[in-house]
């Protein structure tokens, strides 16, 4: 087992060597090296290389020493380099316990890092049980010093190759990709902002994610970001395209795996809320679209009964007033009145002069005389603003047709009133009921109208038992 | 003269008949679709049909074939058919497929009972009938006007007239010219144009009608 | 709580083992067959592993229990090798002979906790078997019978026997014996059930486990069989064959314990690399492609639910009901559902994988939920806008019929009669009054015509948009050249591509040199349009909502100036 001794030196300047990344836990990882060949040659130093060791595996990968664990790494410093207080076998039992003490808690620092400070502190609590156990088995005169220091340098070599993977796993990985996505998928439904901030212990970290017209932060409002004294104001970017900054510590995102995660979760975020603004823009998009194409229609519409009433209606009056001064018209008159009226009721059709002149209670009631079954109309509210009152007239003659057409009722009503801030329609009647707003018939027709203008729609219609048609507009259409 | 009249609506048939038979015209069939019309036709023998483009079942161009079956069936009888849309290619579908004795005219036209019966009588012998709304509309497209512009006012009008399927010698007549001087006309128009003359009227019609929608 | 019961459990593991390896170290014979460093290892390994598997098991919530007594069994097992005449003392003996019997049912009974809650009837043959061996074999023996009057002169006198009753220790032993054969059976048969009852996705984390309790039991059983057929407490070489098949059984249990952790971190690992490399170029429904990827189960895929119970794809697209054979798995965060998973192969039940995978990719799942939320809300408006104009559509053409087919028959008929009443007139004033009246009909009649000539062109409708759009240039003042290769198209798209065109050449000038321009050819997907004017055409905006209406878009190019080209691409959805 001669070979074993130098290979545990070895060991422990390669692991420097790998960690080289970060100049203190390199130099202690080559302090315990070199302490340890020293060690060989000078007794005194037999057991100085277990102060830069342990204090190496108590602050791997990066964790801030607070007062615990800066009382424990004095006190094996001070065992390991004065040789007459580290031979002493309670000495060893009692940092042992102190060890065990430090490791067992929840260390202070980032999450990120947990898995590595595991592994750090559970490999230091194996050594220092190690040496425990030796110094039990000492103090109880049992000769095992053999087999102690083969196991010890096996554990030393061991701790190494496992520190050394542990270094090249985090570098390699974005094993802290996954502790801080996790981390982030734990926190719940906070915004991204605060998700970071609590992954890395610093509350007072903010984010600001590039758009086109600067930083904004993840509602989309403008956010500026300086660096003011004891902040630092770190720019990311994907190589290609800036993809926002971060105001925080300065500590605290020294880590290059670190940043690379942040970044590669920020550009997760950016994608979506680009996704998001884009669509958000095309349902605006179509939702104006829609407004204007039903407004269009409508005003068509109206266009359409204005034209034929100025046109054709006035040159039909026309002739009615010629016949008119006819001495014996015979039934003349009585037939260009007719065809008069035929025009007349095609424009009243498409746009109903009497709901501009005299209301919803007058129009409702002309709507009201195609409709062959008796009907009861209780109109309560008295003018309302124009498109209200269009759209509650359409909805009361589109239901009045379906009445006509399709219900064979006995008996209808129609009732309109004013509640809470929304006009209420309701026709109903005792036909043979069966309507449905699906199937592109005019009820889905009124489905949409009034989507559009934020009211609703609610049909009951069962078949044998009559329909009732509810609409609700509301009184502030935009 | 014997007239049949086919329309599927009834206050037009009856209102027409009445207007006819007022102006001294003998209505003898009155029909409402093809059937009744081809059998009407067969049976009292006219020497006019007045035919309704649209009539049961699609109501689009039944009286159109039903006009080219009667041209092909009774070469002797004259068809009118009526339309409510100002369309000029169901004009042309009429004039290319008949060699004469085939009239077009909007709907409203018929209340002008002169021009109706004139109508009628330029079919009897064998002449077309083009709606002059139709010619007009032709006449009033600008690629039209310009080249039209080439020729004097009176041959514009001689166009026109011909055109709407006028004769020789009833432009003549409405003109107040002497036929030779129409022919002069005509024969200016066609080197204008760079039409080639030709002697049976309707296709003179269709190769005016035809040149004025190339245009 | 559980922090103690482990930490005490391990530090008890630890004294075990120091003490039966001193044990081991002590007998040079605790094998026939096996050096002592070997022999070291072959107890120290089981035993360390299981300790250390309980350990970690028994800090996660769903393992506690099975951690702990993963832990325990390990512990058994150590005390179970103080079961020699190299004990120390007699207890140390007592204690070992009862832990060699009970650490089998212990690492049974751990091997089923850690895959799932026990049931009932388990439960049951558990405490059945604890307390057979428990009490006929071990109690009984160590109460009744001392070994040194058996034959072993190196043993400890028994300090805790009662009285010597050889034939009561010598029948429950072959109660026990019997029991054991029977029990150790039952277990087996219980495992294996339990394995074959479980859902697939399950059982590949499970397998490794269950295949080494089984094994223990089979071992166990032969043991028991051995002991009935052979007897006696000499080891033979047999014996240290079946133990060390018992030990290498162990650390596969150990190991098989520590599988679906192993295996859950890699599938993490793995998830969260295909969702970061996915991140750069997010493509809508990628999540459900890397599911598909990491549960090796190509048929899974992702459903979001919104309004109305609907069950919606990335895109917003209602889902495709799934088929008899595919089952639906709920991933929720609490009590809010965020997703379904589809997929074809069995359920995959709400086990540690699935929990796993939401937790992961929370952050993608909740984006993609969001947009696949808007997009069928935005479905919904482009199928409420498509609606709208159909129905304005339908409505036109109506209204075109009913003008010409009511008013305009009406017309002309009234028209018929005042020119019938004017020839029966013979009075001049009469005739006149009656003239100017049929001419006021007369013109009400083209006017009527030509206000539905631009309501609805009766042609787009029964002859399709090549005769509409012949029909429209002929009747335009200013020429129009219509180029046109198509057959019908929907109604939609006709009516569309017709109110564009008509819109689009309205404002062309009438003496312009060059003609108007209508271009249409069928494409890949459905139609373009470009049309060439000379300025640009006014009321574009409420051309673009009625093409967006059908699916299409419109973009105005520059074209050879200083005409305008107005450019259609019109979807048709066959």
């Amino acid at each position: 087992m001669a070979v074993l001794d130098p290979l545990v030196g070895l060991g422990l300047l390669t692991a420097a060597l790998a960690m080289r990344r970060s100049t203190l836990l390199a130099s202690l990882a080559a302090a315990a090296g070199a302490l340890w060949f020293l060690g060989d040659i000078a007794e005194p130093l037999v057991f100085a290389h277990r102060g830069p060791l342990t204090h190496l595996l108590l602050i791997y990968p990066r964790i801030r020493v607070g007062w615990r664990r800066g009382v424990v790494i004095g006190a094996t410093y001070v065992a390991s380099l004065i040789y007459p207080i580290g031979r002493l076998g309670v000495v060893t039992i009692a940092i042992w316990l102190m060890v065990l003490v430090c490791v067992l808690r929840k260390p202070a620092g980032a999450a990120i890092r947990r898995r590595s400070q595991q592994l750090a502190g559970g490999s230091a609590a194996a050594l220092w049980s190690l040496l425990a156990i030796g110094a039990v088995l000492r103090i109880a005169g049992v000769p095992v010093d053999r087999l102690l220091i083969v196991s010890y340098e096996v554990t030393i070599l061991a701790i190494m190759t496992v520190l050394i993977a542990d270094d090249w796993y985090t570098r390699w990985r974005p094993a802290s990709l996954t502790a801080l996505a996790l981390d982030l998928g734990e926190v719940g439904p906070h915004s991204l902002q605060q998700a970071i901030a609590q992954a890395l212990r610093d509350p007072t970290v903010r984010l600001g994610l590039h758009s086109a017209t600067g930083l904004v932060d993840e509602t989309g409002r403008a956010v500026e970001l300086e660096p003011a004294p004891g902040r630092v104001v770190t720019e990311l970017d994907d190589g290609q395209r800036p993809l926002g900054a971060i105001q925080h510590d300065p500590a605290v995102l020294s880590d290059p795996a670190l940043l690379r995660s942040v970044k590669s979760l920020i550009e997760i975020a950016l994608a979506n809320i680009r996704l998001q603004q884009d669509i958000n823009h095309r349902i605006a998009d179509v939702e104006s679209s829609r407004l204007r194409l039903m407004t269009v229609a409508d005003a068509e519409r109206s266009a359409l009964a204005a034209t034929l009433q100025e046109s054709v209606q006035a040159r039909l009056e026309r002739a009615a007033a010629l016949v008119g001064q006819l001495i014996e018209p015979g039934d003349l008159p009585e037939r260009v009145l007719a065809t008069c009226q035929v025009v007349e009721a095609f424009s009243r059709g498409m746009h109903p002069r009497l709901l501009d002149d005299q209301g919803l209670a007058a129009a409702i009631t002309d709507l009201a005389e195609s409709v062959p079954c008796p009907i009861v109309i209780d109109v309560s509210t008295g003018r309302l603003p124009a498109k209200v009152e269009q759209a509650t007239c359409f909805v009361c003659a589109e239901a009045l047709t379906n009445v006509v057409k399709h219900a064979s009722a006995s008996k209808s009503s129609v009732t309109v009133s004013v509640i809470d801030g929304w006009v209420v329609a309701e026709i109903a009647d005792d036909g043979i009921g069966g309507a449905a707003p699906q199937g592109g018939g005019g009820l889905a027709g009124l489905q949409d109208r009034l989507d559009i203008f934020g009211g609703t729609l609610h049909i009951q219609s069962s078949l044998g038992a009559g329909t009732i048609v509810q609409a609700r507009i509301p009184l502030t259409i935009s | 003269m014997r007239v049949v009249i086919a329309d599927d609506e009834l206050l037009l048939r009856e209102g027409l008949a009445r207007l006819l038979e007022a102006v001294g015209l003998d209505v003898v069939g009155l029909a409402w679709d093809r059937p009744s019309l081809q059998k009407a036709v067969a049976l009292d023998r006219p020497d006019v049909a007045i035919v309704d483009i649209k009539m049961p079942p699609t109501h689009t161009d039944e009286g159109l074939q039903a006009a080219v079956q009667i041209r092909q069936d009774h070469p002797t009888v004259g068809v009118l058919v009526l339309s409510h849309y100002l369309d000029t290619r169901y004009a042309i579908r009429l004039l290319e497929q008949q060699v004469g004795g085939v009239g077009y005219l909007l709907k409203e036209r018929v209340s002008n009972v002169h021009v109706l019966v004139d109508a009628l009588h330029r079919l009897a012998d064998n002449e077309c009938v083009v709606d002059p709304t139709i010619v007009a509309q032709l006449f009033g497209r600008r690629r039209t006007r310009a080249l039209v512009d080439e020729l004097t006012e009176r041959e514009r009008e001689v166009l026109g007239l011909m055109a709407e399927g006028f004769s020789n010698s009833r432009i003549a007549a409405a003109l107040k010219l002497s036929p030779k001087t129409v022919e002069r006309h005509v024969g200016h128009i066609f080197a204008t144009l760079g039409l080639s003359d030709s002697d049976s009227q309707h296709r003179r019609v269709l190769a005016v009608l035809a040149w004025l929608r190339a245009t | 709580m559980s922090r103690v019961a482990r930490s005490a459990l391990a530090a008890a593991g630890v004294a075990a083992g120091a003490e039966v390896s001193i044990i081991v170290a002590r007998a040079p014979g605790y094998q026939p067959f096996l050096p002592i460093g070997w022999a070291l290892v072959a107890v120290l390994l089981p035993g360390c592993a299981l300790i250390v598997v309980g350990y970690a098991g028994a800090g996660r919530a769903e393992t506690r229990s099975a951690g702990l007594l993963l832990s325990g069994a390990g512990v058994a097992w150590f005390v179970a090798g103080w079961n020699s005449s190299e004990a120390d003392s007699r207890s140390v003996f007592a204690a070992g002979r009862l832990a060699s019997l009970i650490w089998p049912v212990l690492a049974v009974h751990a091997v089923l906790r850690w895959q799932a809650p026990l049931r009932r009837v388990e439960r049951a043959l558990l405490a059945a078997c604890y307390l057979w061996t428990g009490v006929l074999g071990g109690l009984v023996s160590v109460l009744f019978v001392d070994p040194t009057l058996t034959g072993c002169s190196a043993c400890a006198a028994d300090p805790l026997l009662i009285m010597q009753l050889p034939t009561l220790a010598a029948g429950s032993a072959w109660l026990a014996a019997v029991g054991g054969v029977v029990w150790s059976g039952l277990l087996v048969v219980v495992q294996i059930d339990r394995l074959l009852r479980c859902p697939p996705l399950r059982r590949r984390l499970d397998l490794p486990v269950a295949l080494a309790g089984v094994g223990v039991c089979t071992i166990t059983w032969a043991w028991y069989v051995r002991e009935l057929w052979g007897g006696g407490d000499n080891q033979t070489a047999l014996d240290s064959w079946l133990w060390l098949c018992q030990a290498v059984l162990l650390v596969g249990v150990a190991c098989g314990a520590a599988w679906p952790a192993i295996a859950l971190r890699i599938t993490r690992l793995r998830l969260v690399r295909l969702v970061v490399e996915a991140a750069s170029a997010p493509v809508l429904g990628g999540l459900s492609a890397t599911l598909a990827t990491v549960l090796n189960d190509p048929s899974a895929r992702l459903l979001y639910p919104v309004a109305d119970g609907w069950l919606v794809d990335a895109n917003g697209a209602p889902a495709s009901p799934p088929a008899s054979t595919s089952t639906l798995t709920r991933l929720h965060r609490g009590e809010s559902t965020i997703a379904y998973l589809a997929n074809d192969t069995g359920s995959l039940e709400a086990g540690p994988l699935l929990d796993e995978i939401t937790r992961t990719i929370r952050l993608t799942l909740d984006n993609e939920r969001l947009h696949a939320q808007h997009s069928w809300q935005l479905r919904q408006l482009q199928e409420s806008r498509r609606r709208i104009v159909a129905a304005a559509d339908r409505e036109r053409r109506t209204l075109e019929r009913d003008l010409h087919d009511g008013a305009q028959q009406g017309m002309v008929a009234l028209s018929l009669a005042l020119s019938l009443a004017e020839l029966q007139s013979s009075e001049p004033n009469r005739i006149a009054l009656l003239q100017a009246a049929r001419r006021e009909v007369t013109e009400a009649v083209v006017e009527l015509r030509a206000i539905a000539r631009g309501v609805y062109p009766r042609e787009l409708g029964d002859e399709g948009l090549d005769a509409a759009l012949e029909v429209l240039a002929e009747s335009s003042v200013s020429p129009v050249t219509i180029d046109l290769l198509l057959g019908r198209t929907s109604s939609a798209l006709e009516s569309a591509t017709y109110f564009a065109v008509r819109q689009c050449i309205e404002r062309q000038i009438v003496g312009a040199a060059a003609p108007a321009r209508v271009r249409i050819r069928r494409s890949a997907v459905g139609l373009t349009v470009d049309i060439c004017t000379d300025q640009r055409p006014e009321g574009l905006l409420a051309v673009e909502d009625r093409v967006g209406a059908v699916g299409g878009s419109l973009t105005v190019q520059p074209g050879d100036s200083p005409r305008v080209r107005v450019h259609l691409e019109l979807p048709c959805a066959s």
